[in-house]
């Protein structure tokens, strides 16, 4: 899901130095979204080939594009996010009301399918562009919004 | 091509052959753009519908990629709900990879259920659908221009990977539509168009048949109505121009023809019916309007008269002044004859001086009789012939139609048998046709065929008359006389036969026998000692027409074995003038060899005195008829002493013919005539009888004794033959 999500962001340029360069997911916490992930090791996105790495809660999130934030607690996830936006990272994560609280696309369940919320205003400081072709599968949300 | 079809199309009008291969040329060309057209449109229009078709899968699977891969069935169906607007589309399927249905529109149409994934059911199962899908593939690619593009299965790609496929039904009816519009739009437009070339093609090929059918019709014109005097305007200076110039030249050149073959005919129908000399119709003419007019005749129960006229002596005329003169005379006479007749009757010469004239609508002998006077009136006057004056007299013979004939040749012939009468009659008189007239004719006709085979018979004998010197009273010479010993009709005398020999020729045959027999005799009388005495044997005019006459008496003196100065040629005055450079010459040669010339019947003829003295002549013989009357007519008397004296100053001996009483041979003695002959001395006699008068002594003594007169024999006088 989040390999897929990626293919429909537009990173800043100095996100890849050079062509072929690696688009690196990281993941904090320890919710199943996040050990989904293993399974894509290797695999390209956009021609970028994918690199997997783990951070601890708390890590900067440093060379990392896209930052899968899943089963942690609601209290860090503040700070995660402030790191994550500073750096110009991709969040997502699967904590329900993750848009509300400054996360980028949050994953919601419903009706056994997967939907997004997507928080554009986090989108715009992390600079990095979502696609209209995922926008429009998705739900907007602002922070604060109930 | 069969050559049956060949044929039709060879053997087509010229317009409908013309127009046929414009029309072909049209019609080909037209169904070639035309095919070449609408398959460039049905090209593009499936083109356009497929690209149409293609495009919207690929935007259809451009925008239901992220619903794909993030499984939003409800963002594909928004994403292809608006196509329900577009009627052209039936069915779009939007479909995951692994066969799910993601999306589906279907156009509320009967006949969709029929489509392949609608058959399979509200859920079918992935495997059945990738199946129709599988299939509907297959059958996209069987789409054509023709049927146009009716299903597209479009495979949905995003980032390389296959997420989905989008399969398209479309209808392909608004296609087949248009097509089937264009095809009919094109196909009236090459209706509308060939309709055009037709017009088009009916005039345009009327530039090049209708001068043809011109010309053809100007032919036929030509030919039926034979006038080759038209002409054919020419329309063109094309090749078309150059036929027109051609057949006008043909034409003229026909007409050229026609008229020099014209001209000619009718110079040959001159020739054929006309005499050149006279210009009056010839006997082909005259047989002809004579055979009309006797039939005409015949109708209308009239009479009509046929008229033969041959003028007396022409071939004496001839002989003695020349063909010329007597083609002159013949002119001169036509004209004469020409003024007697009416415009409704015919003068025509049937050769030679022999004339002929019909007359219709004759009422009666009298009235023929009258013409033929007036006729032999015209003769009257003398005919003036270049520096020469001549009196010409005629005799002619008259026949009436239907009296004496009823054909054409029986009415001429008995015309001829009636101037033959006339001549016989003392000539310059018309005798009307008798019957008996007829059985002369036919006496004449077995008289010819007899007179053929009378030397073969023997049948001639020679009868000698002496001539007598009056001073000595001693025969001098005796002339040769031919007799005819017939079988049937008896002793005939020259007279009845001469003529007849001379027409047909026989003469020549006669006189060679009589110079021969003569010549014999008289060598025999000379071998018995009965005395030299001279023989005269009388030359016809016609065997002075042979070049040959000196050779021919040459080899009778050699043959005979007889002097020539026991030879004695007699010939007629008309004998002496024709020809008279050569007939001089000859009378030279025959003189030299010692024959002696003697002129015949003088007096009668028509030489002049003057030219006498140019020929090499003995002896002069006048002519019986002066001696005859010489008693009565002061004249003859006159003319006896004129011709004495002059055959004396020319030194020439005179002989008396006719001598018939002592007083006419006293009357001669007293003239100084050398010699007399006639039955006075002796009649002609057989060769036995004639050698009592050889001996020397005075043969006149017995009969200026009275007491023995010399009785006349025979009705008639022997004449020359």
């Amino acid at each position: 899901m989040v390999v897929n999500l990626s293919r429909y962001i537009e990173w800043p340029a100095e996100a890849f130095p050079r062509t072929g360069a690696p688009l690196q997911i990281c993941s904090v916490g320890r919710g199943p979204f996040a050990a989904a992930l293993e399974q894509y090791q290797g695999k390209t996105v956009l021609g970028h080939p994918l690199s997997l790495r783990r951070l601890a809660t708390g890590d900067e999130p440093s060379e990392c594009n896209v930052l899968v934030v899943s089963g942690i607690e609601k209290r860090y996830l503040a700070g995660v996010l402030e790191l994550a936006r500073r750096r110009g990272v991709l969040t997502v994560g699967d904590i329900p009301d993750f848009a509300r609280f400054g996360g980028i696309i949050g994953l919601v369940e419903n009706e056994g399918r997967v939907r997004f919320e997507i928080n554009l205003k986090a989108a715009q400081q992390s600079r990095v562009k979502i696609s209209s072709q995922l926008l429009k599968l998705a739900k907007l949300t602002r922070e604060g919004d109930q | 091509m069969s050559p049956l079809r060949v044929s039709f199309v060879r053997n087509l009008p010229l317009k409908r052959k013309l127009m046929l291969i414009i029309m072909l040329c049209c019609c080909a060309s037209l169904l070639a753009a035309s095919i070449f057209f609408l398959t460039r449109d049905a090209k593009g229009l499936y083109r356009v519908q497929r690209e149409d078709l293609v495009s919207l899968a690929e935007i259809i699977g451009a925008n239901s990629a992220s619903a794909l891969v993030f499984d939003d069935p409800e963002s594909a169906q928004r994403t292809i709900a608006p196509l329900a607007s577009k009627r052209s589309i039936l069915a779009v399927y939007v479909l995951t990879s692994e066969g799910q249905i993601m999306a589906r529109h279907v156009a509320p149409e009967a006949g969709n259920a029929e489509l392949p994934l609608e058959r399979l059911g509200a859920s079918p199962s992935p495997a059945a659908v990738l199946a129709a899908v599988e299939a509907i593939r297959k059958t996209a690619e069987k789409n054509s221009a023709v049927s146009g593009f009716d299903c597209l299965v479009q495979p949905v790609y995003f980032d390389y990977e296959r997420v989905g496929t989008v399969v398209i039904h479309a209808d392909t009816e608004l296609f087949r539509k248009n097509l089937r519009w264009t095809a009919t739009v094109t196909l009236l437009f090459m209706l509308v168009t060939v309709i055009a070339a037709y017009f088009f093609s009916a005039k345009l090929q009327q530039m090049i048949s209708r001068p043809l059918l011109d010309l053809l019709s100007s032919m036929k014109d030509v030919s039926a109505s034979k006038n080759y005097a038209i002409r054919v305007a020419k329309p063109s200076d094309d090749e078309i121009g150059l036929l027109y110039d051609g057949f006008n030249e043909m034409l003229s050149e026909i007409e050229e023809r026609n008229q020099i073959l014209r001209q000619r005919q009718a110079h040959l129908q001159q020739l054929a019916h006309y005499d050149p000399l006279t210009r009056l119709p010839n006997r082909t003419l005259f047989y002809d309007r004579l055979a009309q007019a006797l039939y005409q005749a015949e109708r209308s129960r009239q009479a009509l008269s046929v008229i033969f006229i041959d003028l007396d002596h022409f071939k004496d005329i001839n002989d003695t002044l020349g063909h010329r003169t007597g083609d002159l005379l013949l002119i001169e006479v036509a004209s004469r004859l020409s003024t007697v007749v009416r415009s409704c009757d015919t003068v025509a010469r049937l050769g030679g001086d022999e004339f002929t004239i019909f007359t219709q609508n004759v009422v009666n002998a009298e009235n023929a009789a009258i013409v033929a006077a007036k006729l032999n009136r015209l003769f009257a006057k003398p005919f003036q012939l270049g520096e020469s004056e001549i009196y010409v007299t005629a005799s002619i013979g008259v026949t009436l139609f239907p009296h004496d004939g009823k054909t054409v040749d029986e009415l001429l012939m008995n015309a001829d048998i009636a101037m033959y009468h006339a001549k016989a009659c003392g000539k310059n008189v018309y005798k009307m046709f008798d019957r008996k007239m007829n059985e002369h004719a036919t006496e004449r006709v077995t008289l010819l065929s007899d007179l053929r085979l009378a030397l073969e018979r023997d049948e001639f004998v020679l009868h000698y008359q002496p001539k007598v010197d009056l001073l000595t009273g001693n025969v001098t010479s005796v002339e040769a006389l031919v007799r005819w010993m017939h079988p049937r009709l008896g002793m005939l005398a020259p007279d009845k036969f001469i003529r007849l020999s001379e027409e047909s020729g026989f003469i020549v045959e006669l006189t060679d026998w009589v110079l021969r027999t003569a010549c014999s005799q008289a060598k025999k009388w000379q071998e018995q000692n009965l005395g030299s005495v001279r023989v005269a044997v009388n030359l016809s005019p016609y065997h002075f027409q042979r070049q040959d006459v000196k050779e021919a008496i040459l080899s009778v003196l050699e043959a005979t074995g007889l002097e020539p100065a026991l030879l004695e040629i007699e010939i007629t005055e008309s004998a002496l003038m024709q020809n008279d450079e050569y007939t001089c010459a000859l009378f030279r040669e025959l003189r030299e060899l010692g024959m002696t010339i003697s002129v015949d019947d003088f007096g009668t003829g028509y030489s002049s005195l003057s030219y006498l003295h140019r020929f090499p002549i003995n002896t002069l013989k006048i002519d019986r008829t002066f001696i005859l009357n010489m008693m009565k007519s002061t004249e003859d008397q006159a003319i006896v002493t004129a011709i004495i004296a002059m055959a004396k100053s020319l030194n020439m001996q005179i002989v008396a013919e006719g001598v018939e009483t002592v007083d006419q041979l006293e009357k001669l003695k007293d003239q100084g005539c050398h010699e007399i002959q006639g039955f006075l001395v002796s009649r002609p006699v057989a060769a036995e009888s004639v050698t009592q008068f050889f001996t020397p002594g005075n043969h006149l003594h017995q009969h200026t004794d009275p007491a023995q007169p010399e009785p006349p024999q025979g009705a008639s006088p022997a004449t020359r033959p």
